[in-house]
């Protein structure tokens, strides 16, 4: 193929070497998967190994092992400001109790249609709050809304893992994408972002679509014992909220991209809720089940938090004048580093602020701020409970700390795969023996990282670069590439061990771990599937260039 | 808040504590930059104990 990687100054190409460069990650997946150690643990023995192979194999010097661990360790910064936020904020409003509430609400408002309530509260709903929230928690409040809507605990399950999943790539106020494009070339973000963002948008949106027939079909065969009498009679619903949600993330890719999923979750509830109980086969029934009445005063009162955080994301990121006020240079802080280089040469450039942070429109930031808003409303409306603030604070702690412990050493492996050259080193190998087949492999990929770290931002940190440099080398779209690293490490939440152990544990169904991966496994196989299928289709008509 | 909850925070003070000597290492000599890496991995250790 003419490829040279000494031309960028690696070592020669050899399958020993290859291997060596791999050998992080493949320990990674070792340990989490075969041998059960922690995520934290694995990272650990991960990051000191690749220290060790980067210096005795590819050269590098304390300076680029340094500063590869140092970069690592501040790129997390970005990413548990939002886990902590965004938790802190979900355990504010379960405090005051508002999500029975909520799911009242929406009981009514469905005519009591069981598969109108399992798309809308286990598609849209989960999807609304992965946009703002993510990180397990439109799992753990989904879930359980369906379970005391009389739906089978295993059901409930395996569509809030599946529905939350599709959004995840612009979700948590775009967390995930974000993390994409932290991977990637300054420049290249620079000079690409729309199209990164449209392409990826496309490729998520289809991968919603997909989702949707899932969660049909699971209903069919679990429940009506039929896949056919599932789609019978979900098939109007899911058509429906993919085509209004999907349109609605591409729509917004090319505004805010990192409101996608939040807007795009937003759309599908109101409209789900507003235009599909009016349709023929969803109209209301005689002795149809229906919730208690809930006024839309007190359903309001105990959305608040979400409408406030749509005023303040909104306010901070279409005021133009505002945003440019926040975003100031004085207020983005980011490291300094020197320039290093490998011993064949390989370097990294000197940088100013290396990932500089946006203080104040962070979205870490723009959680905390909603999140005691909030705190004031519901306290003036004498919904939180005595101490319900603090209790939120230590629930958080409890939650975000296990996330923090995995993602500070796996980030720092990470980077210092990427600082040391080992990343394009294993890129210019599989560029050698993929071929032009890479686009169907690519998704596997994707996939393989959101199983092992339960995360699609994770996955991203992992396997961004190795997706961009694969693309580069072997002359294809990286965008059209890069969006099947999205949408697949987004869909691979419904797979991950650590969503469905969440599942398992918010359902009282600890133990059945295994039953659920089962089948969210076929389907986010054939996701994979589906996704690479058509990226390659796209590439081969030439587009995303 | 539970022992194992403090211990993890108690892991993430040691490795943020190790991080920032690792950064000041950069600008220093290459005995410097072993020494900060050394004490990483000392940091690493512990938290791999505690998580």
């Amino acid at each position: 193929m003419g490829i040279d990687v000494t031309s960028v100054g690696l070592p020669s190409m050899s399958i020993l070497t290859w291997i060596l460069a791999l050998l992080p990650i493949i320990v990674i997946l070792v340990l989490m998967l075969a041998l059960n150690v922690s995520g934290a643990r694995s990272g650990i023995i991960s990051w000191v190994l690749a220290g060790v192979i980067a210096y005795f194999v590819f050269g590098a010097g304390p300076e680029v092992l340094a500063a590869g661990t140092v970069k690592g360790f501040w790129s997390t910064l970005f990413v548990l400001y939002i886990i902590w936020s965004s938790m802190f904020l979900y355990n504010v409003v379960n405090e005051t109790g508002s999500f029975k509430v909520i799911a009242d609400k929406f009981t009514e408002m469905t005519n009591g249609s069981r598969i109108l309530q399992l798309l809308i509260l286990g598609w849209a709903f989960p999807t609304f709050i992965q946009g703002v929230c993510g990180f397990g928690v439109p799992v753990a409040v989904a879930t359980p809304l369906l379970i005391g809507l009389g739906f089978d605990p295993m059901v409930s399950v395996v569509t809030a893992l599946l529905g939350h999943s599709w959004g995840v790539a612009f979700g948590s106020l775009g967390s995930m994408y974000s993390t994409m494009n932290n991977q990637l070339p300054p420049e290249y973000v620079a000079a690409n972002e729309p199209t990164i963002a449209f392409w990826g948008s496309i490729m998520v949106a289809f991968g919603g679509f997909i989702v949707g027939l899932c969660i049909i079909h699971n209903y069919g065969v679990k429940v009506l014992k039929s896949a056919g009498k599932g789609f019978a009679e979900g098939i109007v619903a899911a058509l429906f909220l993919s085509i209004v949600m999907g349109a609605t993330m591409i729509g917004m890719s090319q505004i805010a991209p990192h409101l996608g999923c939040f807007v795009s979750g937003a759309v599908g509830l109101v409209l789900g809720v507003l235009v599909l109980p009016h349709i023929g086969v969803y109209k209301a029934k005689e002795g149809s089940d229906t919730a208690e009445h809930t006024s839309w005063g007190k359903f309001l009162k105990a959305f608040s938090a979400y409408l406030i955080l749509f005023v303040v994301v909104f306010a901070v990121n279409l005021i133009t004048p505002l945003k440019s006020a926040l975003e100031n240079p004085m207020f983005q802080v980011g490291l300094a580093f020197p320039a290093n280089e490998i011993a064949t040469g390989f370097g990294n450039a000197a940088v100013e602020k290396y990932s500089a942070i946006k203080i104040f429109t962070a979205p870490g930031t723009l959680i905390f701020i909603t999140a005691f808003l909030a705190i004031a409303f519901y306290k003036s409306q004498k919904l939180m409970p005595e101490g319900g603030v603090k209790q939120a604070w230590s629930k958080t702690i409890g939650q975000s700390i296990g996330s923090t412990t995995t993602i500070i050493p796996m980030t720092m492996m990470a980077v210092l795969l990427t600082e040391s050259g080992m990343t394009i080193y294993i890129a210019y190998g599989i560029a050698q023996v993929a071929g032009q087949f890479y686009p169907i492999l690519a998704p596997f990929i994707a996939i393989l990282g959101g199983f092992v770290t339960s995360s699609g931002t994770s996955s991203n940190i992992l396997f961004t670069s190795l997706q961009y440099n694969v693309a580069n080398i072997l002359g294809m779209s990286a965008p059209i590439v890069l969006s099947e690293q999205s949408a697949a490490a987004a869909l691979s939440n419904s797979f991950s061990p650590g969503n469905a152990a969440l599942g398992t544990g918010v359902s009282g169904q600890s133990g059945k771990e295994g039953e659920i991966l089962a089948s969210t496994g076929v389907y986010n196989m054939l996701q994979g599937l589906l996704v690479g299928l058509l990226a390659f289709a796209l590439i081969s008509m030439g587009l995303g260039v | 808040m539970s022992k194992a909850v403090k211990m993890k925070l108690l892991s993430v003070l040691v490795i943020i504590i190790c991080v920032i000597v690792l950064y000041l290492s950069l600008s220093s000599s290459a005995t410097f930059q072993w020494a900060a890496l050394a004490l990483t991995v000392v940091g690493c250790a512990f938290a791999f104990l505690n998580c």
